[in-house]
């Protein structure tokens, strides 16, 4: 399913978003991670398997990239094409897996908050949770965003559409 | 433009299940100018003993798709069968699949299919629509897979013909395969079986 997206991408058929070729594959590659995340929820649906995003870890990563001269991520989310975009660097395209993997998680994280979910763990039997992720990765398809320019996908454009049922647990 | 001054994110932001995979990288490939392929990983992450790779690339859709696939698995053992048994195929809506395995991987795959649990697994999937369920096949992985995607994409799939080729865990195996598609992307990747524990490719 993550080849699949990017297939999608190449084809025109889900829109491409960035100002540079590093920044269009990072923003390519974290919609691909978040399909295959969404894509693997669903295969262990009803178990106890688990996905951690830990949220330490991601300050951390945050943290090294605010240590950039080059890369604010404070001056980012403006969604204009204004002088701060313009003065940040941009993603290098031989990087755009791992920043992908990043903006990715900053998007993930911070819906997960949004909606209280302060232990960044999804199992695999927790519809709530599943259904979280499984909408962030739907908005970041049908409206995609350029993350590169943000801190992660807005929690406030993600409308919550549910795709395990509630009592996804007592089939199990 | 300076790019160099960007820093890489630590490698924590990941979720635990992908580090326990160790290299489990896939990327996007582009062809360039002359057919040259880029990715969008370091070439010495591609190149580190036991990474795992794989990667797509449209190199043009008119009047037909037609795709790279690339698959590089760094293991250290040599690959002296070919991948020529199919144990399964089929179609999810409007993709479809097939599974070739190297006839030393057949019998593995068999006791798997015949365990107990996963033969319970698959019954009550089936019971149930398959939808909650660990998906045990290859039946059910793709169809909940085929569900997954429409739910995120919003509209009817584009049709896919993917070959699923099964090799042995570390084994060395590197191809790119270009394939043309009448209306339909064509995929071809290899994967170890069984799956190195800590897998999570989807």
């Amino acid at each position: 399913m993550y080849e699949y997206q990017h297939l999608l991408v190449d084809a025109k058929m889900i829109a491409a978003v960035g100002d540079t070729r590093g920044d269009r594959a990072a923003n390519d590659e974290a919609r691909s991670q978040c399909w295959s995340d969404a894509v693997f929820l669903a295969l262990n649906a009803g178990t106890k398997t688990s996905m951690e995003w830990r949220i330490s870890r991601a300050r951390a990563a945050v943290s090294l990239l605010q240590q950039s001269t080059r890369y604010d991520v404070n001056s980012g989310g403006t969604g204009g094409a204004g002088a701060s975009r313009d003065a940040r660097a941009r993603v290098p395209y031989p990087e755009a897996y791992a920043w992908g993997r990043f903006f990715e998680v900053e998007s993930l994280v911070g819906y997960l908050r949004a909606r209280g979910l302060s232990k960044l763990t999804v199992v695999d039997n927790r519809p709530d949770a599943m259904n979280a992720v499984m909408s962030v990765c739907r908005a970041m398809t049908r409206h995609p965003l350029d993350l590169a320019a943000r801190n992660g996908y807005p929690a406030s454009q993600v409308r919550f559409v549910p795709f395990f049922p509630a009592n996804i647990s007592k089939h199990n | 433009m300076d790019q160099a001054m960007r820093p890489r994110p630590v490698t924590g932001e990941r979720p635990s299940l992908r580090m326990a995979a160790g290299l489990a990288l896939a990327s996007a490939s582009l062809a360039a100018c002359a057919g040259r392929f880029r990715y969008d990983v370091p070439r010495e992450v591609m190149r580190a003993p036991n990474a795992q790779t794989w990667g797509v690339g449209l190199l043009h859709s008119r009047p037909a798709y037609s795709v790279a696939s690339t698959t590089v698995l760094n293991g250290g053992a040599p690959l002296r069968e070919k991948p020529t048994a199919v144990i399964a195929s089929g179609a999810a809506a409007s993709w479809q699949w097939r599974v070739v395995a190297v006839p030393s991987v057949v019998p593995l795959w068999t006791a798997w299919r015949a365990a107990r649990k996963n033969r319970r697994i698959r019954r009550e999937a089936e019971r149930t629509g398959n939808r909650f369920h660990t998906a045990v096949d290859w039946d059910l992985a793709l169809e909940r897979a085929y569900r997954v995607v429409q739910y995120l994409y919003g509209s009817e799939l584009p049709p896919m013909r993917v070959t699923l080729l099964l090799i042995p865990d570390g084994t060395e195996y590197r191809t790119r395969i270009t394939e043309t598609g009448n209306g339909y992307f064509p995929v071809t990747l290899a994967f170890y079986w069984p799956p190195p524990r800590g897998w999570s490719r989807c």
